[in-house]
């Protein structure tokens, strides 16, 4: 049937109109009323995601093997709180028992956080809350704050700390998912409690597990070289942070089926 | 004609003889000498590429042993084997608690459990299978930077192992010598000065002259928020490290750990060797042995001794250096970093004592109060 694109009350056609087929319309009309309740859904953020993340501004930060090279722009996006608890991550894995599978499932210790789970079950999980693992760029933009500034990274005396805290015997720490310092972004536990996966460890290639620099491209191993030795040293655009080192220098050794008693996760969401 | 020899009259021998005589004679010298130079450069050139070999592996590797490796201040035992032959070593990185001092505790990265790691004593020509175990408890990658290597980062690029993980690489010990290791995943400092170092011997072909004690020191520091001797746990100050300002420096991983029932024991008569490291991570070693001289230096741990009757010797940071002496006289021997502050104020003291009997005519004390007792 014909559609008028633009019409008067009088009936007049104005303009050209468009020959639509009738299965067409009554495509489009489906369509739109199955998705009409998506639109107050995306107007206003779930409950849980308010309240669990926070929400990060966009800004700029220099990766630690990125020295000479422009900052990179990390774009606005939320980060959970706090890493992802063991009754968190057990709830979601008892209704997808695929993911219970080599994971430590005890009822101990629900508030701690979860651990000894893959790349892909941490990913899993965050889908699962509509969200996503944050990239190295993400996680270690969010990790330069401490308590009152953004980028904490060049007070050599913030380095000191979270060596202090990343060298604390595992059995000597204690406490939920939730302690350690938060900071100036609302974000809690960065530091010392686990080490924490993120979508491009590997560079997002994954024959590239070890040898990659998330955020950067692989440029034929000449940074293979930057992890060890003195040679670490050149090319890091902050040689004192030490702590960037440890944290760089853990996730060289991951795979993505790597799964370790110190690592564990928290998840991102866009915007 | 007649020719004129009078030597003040030259112009007149060569206008005779002349020109072309001198010209032929001069020709031979110069073809004489000229053969003489070719012979010379070909020994030259062979002398040369003997002086700094392109080194190759060994043609024959047979059978396989597991090496035996110890703590500090023990010794594996000398190699009686003439072939070369795959030693397999296993080394595994411990992150643990150790006193550094009396009452002082700190968090130690470790191989083999102790600080310093363990004694590995391979010969010449060997192939050396390296196993890199990272114990399940710890929280940080590990690798391992062998001085003897030659290959990527010592070993480094291809050891690094995760918690509960193992690595694998061989090398031929192609280069006799006493070689520091140590973990060498960024940041290195850190790794280093908190414990992850120990010594591989390699011994020549023809092995060491045979001695009757033979003993592991390895000098290294540690850096701390805590001041000297303050009882409890201390922590790492990486700000002190970068200033190089140590707060011990000790033998042996600890203050006092070669000293009373701990000290080294020999007899008079004994030769005794010392394969002495330096792992720093910052600091060069000025070391000397209180009451005796060394009879035998091979500077650098290379494998040649070098010089004789020293009385201290220079070890740098990630060096070693093996020094021999005999045992004439009892009494407590005591090492010593001779920089003496750090022997005296922040640990680098350690004891050799020689039980036996006294030779006035070494020494004897005449008088004064040192007649009274030791």
């Amino acid at each position: 049937m014909e559609v008028p694109v633009v019409g008067r009350s009088d009936g007049q056609k104005v303009g050209t109109s468009i020959r639509v087929p009738r299965r067409m319309l009554a495509l489009s009309a489906l369509l739109l009323i199955a998705n009409a309740g998506m639109v107050p859904a995306l107007a206003m953020k779930p409950a849980h995601r308010r309240t669990a993340m926070a929400a990060i501004p966009a800004g700029r930060y220099h990766p630690l093997y990125a020295d000479g090279m422009p900052a990179l722009t990390v774009g606005a996006f939320s980060m959970d709180r706090r890493p992802v608890t063991r009754a968190q991550f057990l709830a979601f894995a008892h209704a997808n028992p695929t993911w219970l599978k080599g994971v430590d499932a005890g009822a101990s210790a629900p508030d701690r956080p979860m651990t000894g789970v893959t790349w892909f079950a941490a990913g899993a999980y965050c889908a699962a809350q509509g969200k996503r693992l944050p990239t190295t760029a993400e996680w270690e933009y969010v990790a330069a704050a401490d308590e009152h500034r953004r980028d904490a990274t060049r007070d050599r005396s913030f380095s000191q700390r979270l060596v202090a805290l990343y060298t604390t015997r595992p059995e000597v720490r204690a406490g939920g998912a939730g302690e350690r310092f938060t900071n100036v972004y609302g974000v809690s536990a960065m530091h010392g409690l686990v080490w924490e996966w993120t979508s491009d460890f590997d560079g997002g290639r994954e024959e590239h597990a070890g040898h990659q620099m998330a955020g950067m491209k692989h440029d034929g191993g000449k940074h293979e070289h930057m992890l060890f030795c003195a040679s670490a040293a050149i090319g890091a655009s902050n040689p004192g942070d030490y702590a960037a080192f440890m944290r760089y220098g853990f996730r060289a050794g991951l795979t993505r089926t790597s799964a370790h008693q110190m690592l564990g996760f928290r998840c991102a969401a866009n915007g | 004609m007649r020719v004129s020899t009078s030597p003040l009259a030259p112009s007149t021998f060569t206008s005779r003889f002349g020109i072309v005589t001198l010209l032929a004679v001069l020709a031979l010298l110069f073809s004489v000498s000229l053969s003489g130079c070719t012979s010379q450069a070909d020994a030259a050139e062979a002398g040369a590429r003997n002086a700094v070999p392109v080194r190759t592996p060994s043609e024959e590797v047979t059978g396989q042993e597991i090496a035996i490796v110890t703590h500090a201040p023990n010794v594996p035992p000398p190699i009686t084997r003439t072939h070369p032959t795959r030693v397999i070593v296993n080394l595994e990185a411990v992150e643990t608690v150790a006193e550094i001092a009396d009452s002082v505790k700190y968090a130690v990265w470790t191989f083999g459990g102790q600080v310093p790691g363990s004694f590995i004593r391979v010969r010449e020509g060997d192939l050396v299978e390296l196993h890199l175990h990272n114990a399940k408890g710890n929280t940080m990658p590990h690798n391992i930077d062998i001085h003897a290597v030659t290959g990527p980062g010592g070993g480094a690029t291809a050891s690094l192992t995760m918690p509960g993980g193992e690595s694998v690489f061989t090398f031929s010990a192609m280069n006799p010598g006493l070689f520091i290791y140590h973990c060498a995943t960024s940041p290195v400092p850190m790794h280093m000065a908190n414990g992850m170092y120990g010594m591989i011997l390699i011994e020549p072909k023809a092995g060491l002259p045979k001695v009757d004690k033979e003993f592991y020191v390895m000098q290294s520091e540690f850096y701390t928020k805590e001041a000297f001797g303050t009882p409890g746990m201390s922590h790492l100050d990486m700000e002190k490290g970068v200033e190089e300002k140590p707060t011990y420096v000790v033998f042996n991983g600890s203050v006092g750990s070669m000293v009373g029932d701990k000290a080294l024991q020999a007899n008079v008569g004994q030769r005794i060797r010392l394969f002495v490291g330096n792992a720093g991570p910052n600091l060069t070693s000025s070391f000397h042995v209180i009451g005796e001289i060394f009879d035998n230096v091979y500077q650098e741990g290379g494998s040649v001794a070098t010089q004789h009757n020293v009385q201290t010797t220079l070890i740098p940071a990630g060096g070693a250096a093996i020094v021999e002496f005999g045992a004439e006289q009892p009494g407590n021997l005591i090492m010593v970093d001779h920089a003496i502050f750090r022997a005296f104020n922040k640990g680098t003291l350690g004891m050799i004592k020689i039980n036996g009997p006294d030779n006035r005519k070494v020494f004897a004390a005449v008088k004064g109060l040192g007649l009274a007792g030791e």
